[in-house]
């Protein structure tokens, strides 16, 4: 069975002097139902390859190399079109720090609507089921006014929510989560986490999660990648990783990981 | 909303209140013995026992903070004197000349945003080419350039060589578009800059990012999400514009012999005509207040944050 | 960071533009020039010759030296002005950021009623209770103009207040005074210069205009503003004589701002700029 999105040795630089190349031969596959882990400290390129993928790099980088297979088609030199088609849809995401990526002038239900109308989808009536059935996908059934609410309303955790209530709306068959929990509190991150979990199991979806935190990699990940730098230092089962790490980054990361838990464990002795 | 209006509104009495007070005091400065020029005007032979008359008539005797409330109880009451030189009521008079100052105005205004928008836009859409390099150096000219002189070049190039446009006076549009023109120019500089940096910002933000994560097309980005938030600080700017207006327009007026309020008081500045002044420093100062409250209301309903601020969830 | 700002080509080319202006103002009474304010009617509207370079005005004062001695009104004004507004509102905002408190609130409402009036009319006003001439120009445009620069130091000063080296400086014990002057002037004076630069084109526009509309500087006292306002009568017949003093306060604001844009960028680059400042 081949994988649901696959990515063969990505190359990603900078477009203007002094050329420097941030993402170098990247390779990484997402099967059906699966989750797929990008660890690494800033910088290390991990964002960057998850952007190639529905072709959203920021101004100031380029791809220059490597292949992007989705569904077993070729993604990286699809026509603009057929890319804006897939993302939203087929291809979704979350991100980091939600309140500065909703439009602060328009209401939460505007985000919504917006989005299925560039979908396709016509009429009150379809529209709101859909709205309201992916608002109670991530627990928002009871609180229907949500809807009307403006982004500053709500806080990091429930715009977060609601983030991935428009990106599980149409069905998606890949879900990129880009540092999706890096900016909120221990409880909202659960939360949001168990979500995309059952998210992927109900809806056999992929996930291509991209976090500095090993913490969400041991919990999210069935196949685990580490970056540094700009390559892939490190890949396998979390378990192993976990138990024999090889790479120095990979160390490093994990020695952080576990000092932070053995300071909590500490704390928690103490009170 | 109303309640936000109504703290707006609160909030500014204090203030027209101090203004007022700065404006009595700054009178107070003035050389030149009231009395004197009361006499004067009512042709009295200022005769010693005139003087002290009409020092108590005038409530000259009385102590300061009392001659401060009389005089803002006669403004509020919009009593503003007469003129020394014509003798007819001062708040007659400016009301008079008033209306053509606020067409001018108006109009400057108008023309600073139908001109600003679109070259705002093209100056962002087209960054680093030629036409951005263009307007850039049409912004530095437009902020360097004296409006008086500006109004004369366009008089000598339109009227005088072309006989195009009429020199001076006010009319119909044909009268009105070089005093517009100059009146706006300056300000049409600053908003191109100011309306270009916005779209770029909101070009290159996340929300933009997150919209075509979703799918949405380009033209609905920036013609509908980058455009709105980008028009919503250019909409607070129009209080500073109209600052700008309002005193730029004194300039306009003598140079177009346009017949507003501004060429009236610099006249009075000539004949120290003091209850003129009065009353034209603080009508200008409360027009400029209210359209100041009015850009905030504006401002409040375009923008949810304001209006619906202190109602987190 | 002078190198970086002298880099391009327009912003020496300013530079080197205000210097020969400058030195042209301070040098103009050892020149060699007609008396600007000698009246010669025998000689009025006289075009262009070896001894008039740019002609004469309506009085026959010579053309070229109203202008060179018209520049040190011009811009000499204006540096009375910003000397004026630079000591006292660094000084009152500094207080106000710094004390903070009841002291800061009612510096800060004594500002917001100065910003409420429109500023040429403020200064119209002013002048015209008080009488016209130059002092009285200087302090008009100094009143119409303080409270916008208190307002930002004291903005500069509140966010210097609480950044890691004030701080420090204060566990360490260090007087006021020394903390005022080692610590916070430094990052201050920088900032301010660059407002002040950035203003003075505004300035001088300001000072031209109340000129112009006779309100300013009188006769006999040359300056670029009532020249403008001297020679509009003969628009049709001498059109030359608004070109030359518009022209010239055109070309010098012009030369300012650009100076100043570079400074603010250069400074910038640096980080040594507030938010407040941009």
């Amino acid at each position: 069975m081949s994988a649901l999105l696959e990515v063969r040795d990505l190359r990603v630089e900078t477009v203007a002097a002094p050329v420097k190349e941030l993402v170098r031969g990247v390779s990484f596959d997402v099967r059906a139902g699966e989750t797929t882990c990008i660890v690494g400290a800033s910088g290390s390129g991990k964002s960057l390859s998850c952007l190639s993928v529905p072709g959203l790099l920021p101004q100031g980088v380029r791809r220059t190399g490597g292949e992007i297979f989705f569904r077993g088609e070729r993604l990286d030199d699809a026509a603009p079109e057929a890319l804006t088609r897939l993302r939203g849809s087929a291809v979704s995401m979350v991100m980091q720090s939600p309140m500065s990526c909703f439009d602060p002038i328009f209401s939460i239900e505007s985000h919504f609507r917006e989005t299925l109308r560039a979908h396709g989808v016509r009429g009150r009536r379809a529209m709101d089921e859909r709205i309201t059935a992916a608002l109670a996908e991530v627990g928002f059934e009871d609180d229907p006014a949500i809807r009307h609410a403006y982004p500053f309303q709500l806080s990091g955790g429930m715009l977060q929510r609601t983030m991935l209530a428009i990106a599980l709306m149409l069905d998606p068959e890949l879900l990129i989560a880009d540092e999706a929990t890096s900016d909120l509190d221990t409880v909202a991150q659960a939360r949001v986490l168990d979500l995309i979990d059952a998210a992927r199991r109900r809806r056999k979806m992929g996930v291509l999660l991209v976090t500095h935190d090993f913490g969400v990699a041991a919990r999210m990940a069935h196949q685990l990648m580490v970056m540094d730098g700009g390559t892939v230092v490190e890949r396998g089962q979390v378990e192993d990783l976990f138990a024999a790490p090889s790479h120095e980054c990979t160390k490093a990361l994990l020695a952080a990981h576990g000092k932070l838990c053995a300071r909590m464990r500490e704390e928690e002795r103490a009170v | 909303m109303i309640r936000f209006i109504i703290k707006r509104i609160l909030v500014l009495l204090p203030i027209l209140l101090l203004v007022s007070v700065v404006v009595f005091l700054i009178l107070r400065l003035a050389k030149g013995d009231p009395a004197m020029a009361y006499l004067r005007m009512s042709n009295i032979p200022p005769t010693e026992q005139a003087l002290v008359d009409a020092r108590m008539e005038l409530g000259l005797d009385k102590p300061i903070p009392a001659q401060y409330f009389d005089w803002l109880s006669k403004a509020l009451r919009l009593d503003f004197g007469r003129s020394y030189v014509t003798g007819r009521p001062v708040l007659e008079e400016i009301l008079h000349y008033l209306p053509a100052t606020l067409v001018l105005a108006g109009a400057g205004l108008l023309f600073t945003l139908l001109a600003s928008i679109p070259l705002g836009v093209v100056a962002a859409l087209k960054k680093d080419r030629l036409p951005d390099h263009l307007l850039r150096a049409f912004s530095f000219v437009g902020v360097s350039i004296p409006s008086f002189w500006l109004g004369f070049l366009l008089v000598y190039a339109f009227a005088v060589k072309l006989g195009w446009l009429p020199t001076m006076g006010r009319g119909g549009p044909l009268h009105m578009i070089m005093p517009v023109v100059t009146l706006s120019f300056m300000s049409i500089a600053i908003n191109v800059r100011f309306l270009r940096a916005n779209l770029l910002e909101h070009i290159r933000s996340r929300s933009t990012l997150y919209a075509r994560a979703r799918g949405v097309s380009e033209r609905r980005i920036v013609w509908v999400h980058v455009m709105r938030n980008s028009m919503i600080p250019v909409v607070t700017a129009i209080g500073m514009h109209l600052g700008e207006m309002l005193g730029g327009a004194v300039l306009v007026e003598n140079i177009f012999s346009w017949p507003g309020v501004g060429r009236f008081a610099v006249q009075a500045v000539f004949n120290r005509d003091y209850p003129v002044l009065q009353c034209f420093i603080l009508m200008m100062t409360v027009i400029f207040v209210l359209c100041n409250l009015f850009v905030d209301i504006l401002y409040a309903f375009i923008d949810p944050r304001i209006r619906l601020a202190g109602e987190q969830r | 960071m002078m190198r970086g700002m002298l880099g391009k080509g327009i912003v020496r080319l300013s530079l080197a533009l205000l210097l020969i202006v400058g030195a042209l103002a301070l040098s103009a009474p050892w020149l060699g020039l007609p008396d600007p304010e000698e009246v010669n009617l025998a000689e009025k509207l006289a075009a262009p010759s070896a001894q008039h370079l740019l002609g004469t005005d309506h009085l026959g004062r010579d053309v070229l030296s109203r202008l060179i001695f018209g520049s040190r009104v011009s811009i000499g004004s204006v540096f009375a002005i910003l000397l004026l507004i630079v000591g006292f509102s660094t000084f009152a905002g500094s207080l106000a950021g710094f004390a903070g408190g009841a002291v800061d609130s009612a510096l800060m409402r004594i500002c917001d009623i100065f910003l409420t009036f429109p500023t040429l009319i403020l200064a119209m006003f002013f002048v015209g209770v008080l009488g016209t001439g130059l002092t009285n120009v200087i302090l008009a445009i100094f009143l119409t103009h303080w409270a916008w620069y208190a307002r930002i130091v004291r903005g500069i000063v509140l966010s210097l207040k609480s950044r890691e080296f004030v701080l420090a400086a204060r566990v360490a014990g260090t007087s006021r005074f020394r903390l005022v002057v080692r610590h916070i002037l430094p990052s201050l004076a920088p900032q301010v210069l660059v407002l002040a630069t950035l203003d003075i084109g505004h300035m001088m526009l300001h000072v031209a205009g109340l000129s112009f509309l006779g309100l300013g500087v009188q006769p006999p006292l040359p300056e670029w503003g009532v020249m403008i306002g001297d020679a509009r009568q003969f628009i049709w017949t001498q059109p030359q004589l608004l070109l030359y003093p518009g022209l010239a306060i055109f070309v010098v604001v012009m030369a300012f701002n650009l100076l100043g844009d570079a400074m603010r960028d250069a400074l910038d680059r640096s980080g040594m700029l507030e938010e407040a400042v941009k």
